[in-house]
Formats: C-alpha cells, structure tokens, sequence
C-alpha cells in the first residue's frame, strides 16, 4: 500500500529540481529529471514515470512542446504543471495541451505530495489561481455564442471553481455543500475535461485575447 | 431683483392669454353671425365692440411678456371697463346675442388669476352690474341678465378656487424638493464624516499601531511616520483622493496593491485569485479598502502565514471573499468599541449598498464575504 509513486521533474533550473528532491524524494521515488526539452522526452520515454512535473516556462518551445511529444509515444504518464509564474495564458495553455493539474511552485512539500498523488490517480488539481482563470475562461464567453455542452459550466461545477478559487480544500467543499469528496473531484475533473476536448471558438478567442495561441 | 418666477405662474398665465384670444375669435364670430343673419341693430357700434375687444386682446398678449403688469390693479381695472364697453356697444347697437359670454368671461378669468378671491369677484360683480344696467334696463331682457351674472359668479369662483388649488399643490411640491435638497446635502455629509473617520482609522491608527509594535526600530518607525505624514498631508491638500490607498485603475490590481502592501508590512503571505475586472468607483474603492481591512485583521489577530483572496466581477456585482485558517472568533463577541470591523469593513461597503457577511468559528478560521454593487452601462 504504501507504494512510492514515480515521479519524473521537468525544469531547466538546477536548483529547483535539487530543492523538489531534496523536500519529496523521501515521500516518492524520482526517477529522473531533465532541465532541456529533448533530455526531458528521452527521460520520460526511458524511465516511464506515472507523473511528471513539468515546468511551465523552458526554452526551446517549453512544457508544452515535452508534453506533446511524449503523448505521441506514451499516452499513460500524467503531467501536473508548475510554475513560478501565475500567467494566465501559460498555465490554461499547458492545461489545454493535456496537464492533469497546475501549481505554484510555492506551494508546500505536503501540499505538492499530495498533488501528485491524485494526478497519479486520473483526478484533476485545482489550485486556487488555477480555478481562477477557468472561471474567468468560461465566464468571458457570451451566453449567445454558447453552443455546446462543452461550452458552458454547471452551477455546481462553478459553485465547485469559486469555492477552489477561495482556497477550500476538496475536503472542506465536501463538508460545505454536503456531497462527498469523490463528487466534488468528479466535477473538478469534468471541468477539466470541459477545456480539454471543448474545441470553441470562444474559448480561442479569450485565448487569443490573450496572446495564447 | 426678485426670484425667478415659478412654472406653475407661467403656465397659468398662458392659459389665461390663451382663453383672452380665444374669446376675442368668438366675439368676432358674434359680430359675423349679427351682422348675416340680423336686421336693425347699429354696425358701427357692433363693429366697434369686436374692434376694441381686438385690440385690447392684443394689448393682453404684449403685456404677459412684461412681468408681473398683468397682476397690477390698474390694469385688472382697466380690463374690467373693456369687457363692460363691450357688453355695452353690444346693446347700444341693438342686439343681445350673448356678447356677455365669451370675451367678457375672460376678463373673470384674469381677473381670478391675477387678483385672486377679490379681483375675481370684483370683476364678476362689476360685469353683472353692467349686464343688469344694458341687457336688463336698456334692453329689457332679464333672462339673459340672469343668465350672464350667473357665468361671471360661476366662472370666478370655479376659477379662483381652481387656481387656488393648484397654486397650493405647487408650492407644496416645491417645499418638499426643497427639504428632498437639504436633507440630500445632509446625508452627503454625514457620509462624508464617516468615511473620514474611516480613513483615519485605516490610515492614522493602523501607523500608530504599527509603530508600537516596532518601537524597537527606529529606524523603521521613522520610515512608517515620515510615510504617514507624506500621505496625510497629500490628503488633507486635496491631492490624494484617499489615505492608504494606491494609484491602480481596476479593481483586480488595486486588491493586488493591497495583497502586495500587506506582505510587505506584516509576515504574511496572500494567495490573490481574480475572475474579471472592472474600473475602480467609489463603490468599488470602498470594496478594496474593506479587503485591505479584513487582510489586516488576518495579519494581527489569525496567527496564520497565509491569506487568501478571492475577487470576481459580475455583471451586476463585485465580490471579495478573504479567507484565513488562523485563530477565529466569537463574531457576537467582539467589542462594540474595536471599529475595525463594524465600521472598516462592514459600514463601509453596507454605506455604498453592498453587504458583508463574515463567518469565524474559534480555531478554524474566518472568512469574510463582501459585496458591492455595479452600475454598469
């Protein structure tokens, strides 16, 4: 049962990936890391790690491009993005491109730990910041051009966003709206799900309102 | 110089004018029907009648551009001997085809307007005279007599109780617009007073605080003071719009202003998370200073390392909801004296039409929801 999970750390400053080591190795097995693009695609293939933590901001075409090219050969490893900034188009722009999850690279070793568990187990991680901007995705498209389901929240989902965004744990919106914490992270995956696959124009345009391809 | 002359008066006198033309068409009407359809009555007389009336019609509508020359008794009176001329040119030509009617009874109505009970009467009486003397005496004819007396008693009762009425309603308006005026300027005031105190206490007392607590520092309580003395004096001038606060444009910056001066001052850390923005307004400057509140009272009394803040803009409101794990509190036991937040945070947007909720359990934490409302194009 207590199993360590594999964990693979994408990020091109040395420091940060000694400090990830140095707080976590001893709660999960890192496997590896790279600090460039193509070391990281050649580690994540050879090592195949059940999470990646993928640094946002790399050169060479950053998370996004390792994340593409390691989905075109290995479709099972999940990626939960980090980042020191909280860029609106970087991290909805990771998410879009298949991220299970995004946080701040301030966040504690507990809280990071368990982040990486639930990714590990297909849930979906909010942070905070991160329910923000899909709140503020959604929220920008007009009723009008809302044509699919895909397009659109459900009360419960946005109650669920607003109270991640106002820094309730799943745990306390459990408690809070009185349904369990598997409903609560089943809506936060749907969300999830909602700005992976809903391929709309809106979404684009608040994307290109904000200079995210 | 007297004050400018209500509406109502105006309005009044155009009706009044009004009716004098229209009487004078009717009387000429009269004349047009005497002089097809009748035989033996004197033309010039009748002639003249519509002449005068004519004329004096015209003279009415000139002098109704000259204030107040309607109103003297001079002219009421000369009013008066026009309509009576008229009455009696009519019967010195020799018909009685209720010439009494419509011009004359313009004169009552002017006379109504302009001298109240007592010119309306007095024109009525003094026409009804005139009608007894030509339409009764002179050409023998009592029922017209009665008929016409009874039109001028009628007419200048009705009009002056009519215009009496109106003219009561009017000023009644008036006073309550005038009192809506000073209790508005009242209102603005005490607002005023207050959001002063409120600026005060977030600014003045907050520094006060602070240098207490850091009175081991001089070097740091210099700089706090010299800071506070910079701001109040820009505020006191006029410069600055408000103490404590800083130069952002939107409500999503000014809260990140505030997060940002926090953690400089207090070794706390703000999680900040926006959805939407909006321009700041008083409404909206009010939401951001009761944050920095709220976010203050985490710092000083929660005992966490962390804040977080969470602000979205509707379409019709903006809300902030400030949450800490921190110490808590009793919210019916916090003393009536600590303005903090009865009047910082919950006067303050409550003043502005928003509302502010907060929810503390002892050991668990606090958050306080705020809410203000937008008036949007």
């Amino acid at each position: 049962m207590n199993e360590r999970l594999k964990v693979f750390v994408v990020d091109d400053h040395a420091m940060f990936r000694a400090g990830i080591r140095s707080e976590i190795a001893d709660r999960v097995w890192i496997a590896g890391d790279a600090g460039s693009v193509d070391e990281a695609v050649e580690g994540i293939i050879d090592t195949a790690p059940q999470v990646v933590l993928l640094d946002v901001h790399m050169p060479d075409g950053g998370g996004r491009t390792v994340l593409e090219r390691v989905r075109e050969r290995n479709d099972t490893v999940q990626f939960l993005a980090l980042s020191a900034s909280d860029a609106a188009e970087d991290v909805i722009d990771i998410i879009r491109a298949g991220a299970r999850g995004y946080v701040t690279k301030t966040v504690s070793a507990d809280e990071l730990v368990d982040a990486i568990r639930r990714v590990a187990d297909g849930d979906a991680v909010f942070s905070p910041k991160l329910a923000g901007f899909v709140l503020d995705a959604f929220a920008s498209i007009p009723v009008a051009q809302v044509d699919s389901d895909l397009a659109e929240l459900t009360a419960r989902e946005r109650e669920v966003l607003q109270h991640v965004a106002r820094g309730y744990t799943y745990r306390e919106i459990a408690e809070r709206l009185y349904i369990s914490v598997k409903t609560v992270e089943t809506h936060v995956s749907s969300v999830l799900r909602k700005l992976q696959l809903s391929n709309r124009h809106e979404l684009s345009r608040w994307a290109a309102d904000r200079n995210i391809r | 110089m007297s004050t400018a002359e209500p509406d109502l008066e105006v309005a009044l006198r155009r009706v009044m004018v009004g009716y004098r033309v229209v009487g004078a068409v009717w009387l000429w009407l009269l004349v047009a029907v005497v002089v097809l359809t009748e035989t033996g009555f004197n033309l010039p007389l009748v002639m003249g009648a519509g002449v005068l009336a004519a004329a004096w019609t015209g003279a009415t509508v000139w002098s109704s551009g000259v204030p107040g020359i309607l109103r003297t008794p001079w002219w009421i009176a000369a009013d008066v001997a026009v309509s009576a001329a008229v009455i009696a040119f009519a019967a010195f030509a020799g018909t009685d085809r209720g010439f009494y009617g419509g011009y004359p009874f313009s004169t009552v109505l002017l006379a109504a307007y302009s001298g109240g009970i007592p010119g309306g009467f007095v024109a009525a009486g003094v026409l009804s005279v005139v009608s007894v003397v030509f339409l009764g005496v002179y050409l023998g004819n009592p029922g017209e007599v009665i008929t016409s007396a009874l039109v001028y008693v009628a007419g200048a009762g009705v009009s002056v109780w009519g215009i009496g009425v109106i003219r009561r309603n009017d000023a009644q308006r008036r006073a309550l617009e005038q009192r809506l005026a000073s209790e508005e300027v009242e209102r603005a005031r005490s607002q005023e007073r207050a959001d002063t105190a409120v600026a005060l206490h977030d600014s003045v007392l907050q520094t006060l605080a602070l240098i207490q607590r850091r009175s081991d520092d001089p070097a740091a309580v210099r700089s706090v003071a010299r800071q506070q003395e910079r701001e109040l004096r820009d505020w006191l001038s006029g410069s600055r719009s408000r103490l404590g606060g800083g130069t952002a444009a939107t409500l999503a910056a000014a809260i990140a202003d505030v997060a940002a001066e926090l953690e400089t001052r207090y070794p706390c850390r703000v999680e900040v998370v926006t959805v939407g923005d909006v321009a700041l307004g008083t409404g909206t400057d009010a939401l951001v200073a009761a944050t920095r509140e709220a976010l203050l009272n985490v710092a000083k009394h929660a005992a966490v390392q962390t804040a977080a803040v969470y602000a979205e803009v509707e379409d019709t409101n903006a809300t902030v909801f400030v949450r800490d794990r921190g110490a808590g509190f009793e919210p019916g036991a916090v003393p009536p004296d600590r303005r903090g937040i009865s009047e910082s945070i919950v006067g303050r947007v409550r003043r502005h039409g928003g509302d502010a909720v907060i929810r503390s359990t002892p050991g668990a934490g606090t958050e306080v929801e705020l809410r203000i409302p937008l008036a949007r194009s």
